[in-house]
């Protein structure tokens, strides 16, 4: 097991170096900004927010639908050859995951405090807003694990599909199983409440917006997901 | 030399599901059995079944109804991992991961298998022609080849299955993959299944040829079976009509295959036809068949 992840780790390597160096360029960009702003005097308080990525919900959503992707035409299935259980692979890939976001989280708090301990030796006037405490962490752990649940349930759901149905059906199911229970949701809603007649206004369409932003934020990390998937050809993914 | 079948394909059935309501039947009530030490070709044309059955084999793909036996005992999706210490696979190289080296997919295999021939590893590495630190994305389809083919060797296997391992490789890769492979295989008794549709470039290397239409197995002979057992007639223009003893025609060569040259021979002097006869190639009897 441990094999395999340090395997995951050296395939992935350069794809986390670069996510890694892009959000710390712009975290660092964001403040050199507010600091140049604030030294020529058009910050109105002497507060600088410190852009900080919830890396949780992103990795939380993508992550269990990088567990599902396999990739077409057999291509993704070279670690099926091996001597190895599909739930060792499974497992294999779910550790990753948390290792990853672990990884990842732990690099920008840290980057996030000292890039904020560096400014406030250099400028002890400033404040600072947006500095992530321990608790945030905690909150931002919480969120990976609260959503990396649901699509590694879908992911064990697509492997006992596929006792019935090829792997792309059995993928392709789940997605519209996803895409359903989105749609579903809000539809559901409006006909279950007395008060919407199965008529749109433009208060009813601000509340549902209002009340369901998860879901059609989940709805939207799908199409980003499937959408990057497409732009890349699978190049990064497929052997995942 | 052991006489039980290494490997035994009972009733597979097998299905592609195009979308939720309609299948493709790849399969139905398919048996096959292959005997211990020997190299056979799996010939067919592009969807006749060769990539389903070598997947299905490995456990790439389900099967249902079926039992594919491996030294007498049954393969399943629970104990699959154990019979994969002892059948290897040689996959396409675009299913390599690119920036893992050549020397990490050494090192994790090694760590995989439960027997791993170091001599072997010692080799083809010394055979082989490049760093073996550099990344696979680095390496050229021929160099991935030789990676391939030393993590499908050295864990000892006692079954392997090639599925058309060299379709983009030139033919110096190819010469010295064959070579090798064969080299090995022959030292260990090694069982082989090759699907390929290089077909001349593997004529000389099999004991068998496996050749499969649409889901079935239409024959299954040797090299010197097929040249005994068949004739080739070649005509300026092909005969409109069947010729007795006829089992395939080759439209490009105006040519038909006989399995009973005589009685062939016969027909076409009463039909005034002018024919020259000729030993066939593996190739025109694929042909034909296919």
């Amino acid at each position: 097991m441990i094999e395999l992840i340090k395997l995951h780790f050296k395939n992935k390597q350069h794809s986390l170096i670069q996510i890694t160096l892009i959000l710390l360029s712009i975290m660092l960009l964001g403040v050199a900004i507010q600091l140049i702003s604030w030294k020529m005097g058009h910050l109105d308080t002497n507060t600088i927010k410190i852009p900080m990525f919830p890396v949780g919900p992103w990795i939380g959503t993508l992550g269990g639908l990088f567990v599902l992707a396999r990739g077409r035409n057999g291509e993704g299935k070279f670690l099926s050859r091996l001597p190895m259980t599909k739930y060792e692979v499974f497992l294999g890939k779910v550790i990753f995951l948390a290792i990853l976001y672990a990884v990842l989280a732990a690099t920008l708090f840290s980057a996030a405090w000292l890039i904020a301990g560096v400014v406030k030796l250099l400028y002890p006037s400033l404040h600072f807003s947006g500095i992530p405490t321990f608790q945030g962490l905690g909150q931002d752990s919480l969120s990976f694990l609260k959503l990396t649940a649901p699509f590694l349930f879908l992911a064990a759901l697509g492997f006992w599909l596929q006792k019935w149905f090829s792997s792309d059906t059995a993928r392709n199911l789940l997605v519209l199983g996803i895409l359903a229970i989105t749609i579903a949701i809000p539809i559901l809603t409006m006909l279950l409440s007395p008060n919407h007649l199965l008529i749109l206004t433009n208060n009813s369409i601000a509340r549902f917006f209002e009340r369901f932003h998860g879901p059609l934020l989940a709805g939207l990390d799908l199409a980003l997901f499937f959408g990057a998937m497409g732009l890349y050809r699978l190049r990064h993914f497929r052997n995942f | 030399m052991n006489t039980q079948a290494i490997l035994e394909i009972d009733g597979l059935s097998q299905a592609y599901s195009r979308n939720l309501f309609r299948k493709t039947q790849v399969f139905n009530d398919f048996s096959l059995s292959l005997e211990p030490g020997k190299i056979y070709a799996l010939l067919g044309r592009n969807g006749a079944g060769k990539t389903t059955l070598l997947n299905c084999i490995l456990g790439l793909l389900a099967y249902k109804p079926g039992e594919i036996r491996f030294k007498g005992e049954t393969m399943r999706p629970g104990n699959l991992h154990r019979f994969l210490q002892k059948i290897t696979s040689v996959p396409s190289p675009t299913e390599m991961f690119p920036t893992v080296s050549a020397n990490q997919y050494m090192d994790f295999f090694r760590k995989n298998y439960d027997n791993w021939d170091k001599e072997l590893e010692a080799r083809i590495r010394n055979m082989s022609d490049f760093d073996w630190t550099r990344q696979i994305k680095a390496l050229s389809t021929g160099q991935r080849m030789q990676v391939l083919q030393a993590l499908a060797l050295c864990p000892e296997p006692e079954l392997l299955l090639l599925d058309e391992p060299l379709g983009v490789t030139d033919p110096v890769v190819r010469k010295y993959f064959y070579k090798n492979l064969l080299s090995v295989v022959a030292e260990r008794e090694t069982t082989v299944i090759i699907a390929t549709h290089l077909i001349n470039e593997i004529a000389n290397l099999f004991d068998e040829a496996l050749f499969l239409k649409n889901g079935c197995l239409i024959m299954r002979k040797g090299m010197a079976e097929m040249q005994s057992d068949y004739q080739k007639f070649i005509f300026d223009k092909l005969p409109d009509v069947k010729i007795e003893g006829e089992v395939g025609r080759m439209i490009g060569d105006a040519a038909l295959l006989s399995e009973n040259p005589e009685k062939t021979e016969m027909d076409l002097q009463t039909r005034g036809l002018k024919f020259k006869q000729e030993t066939p190639s593996i190739e025109d009897v694929f042909e034909s068949f296919a």
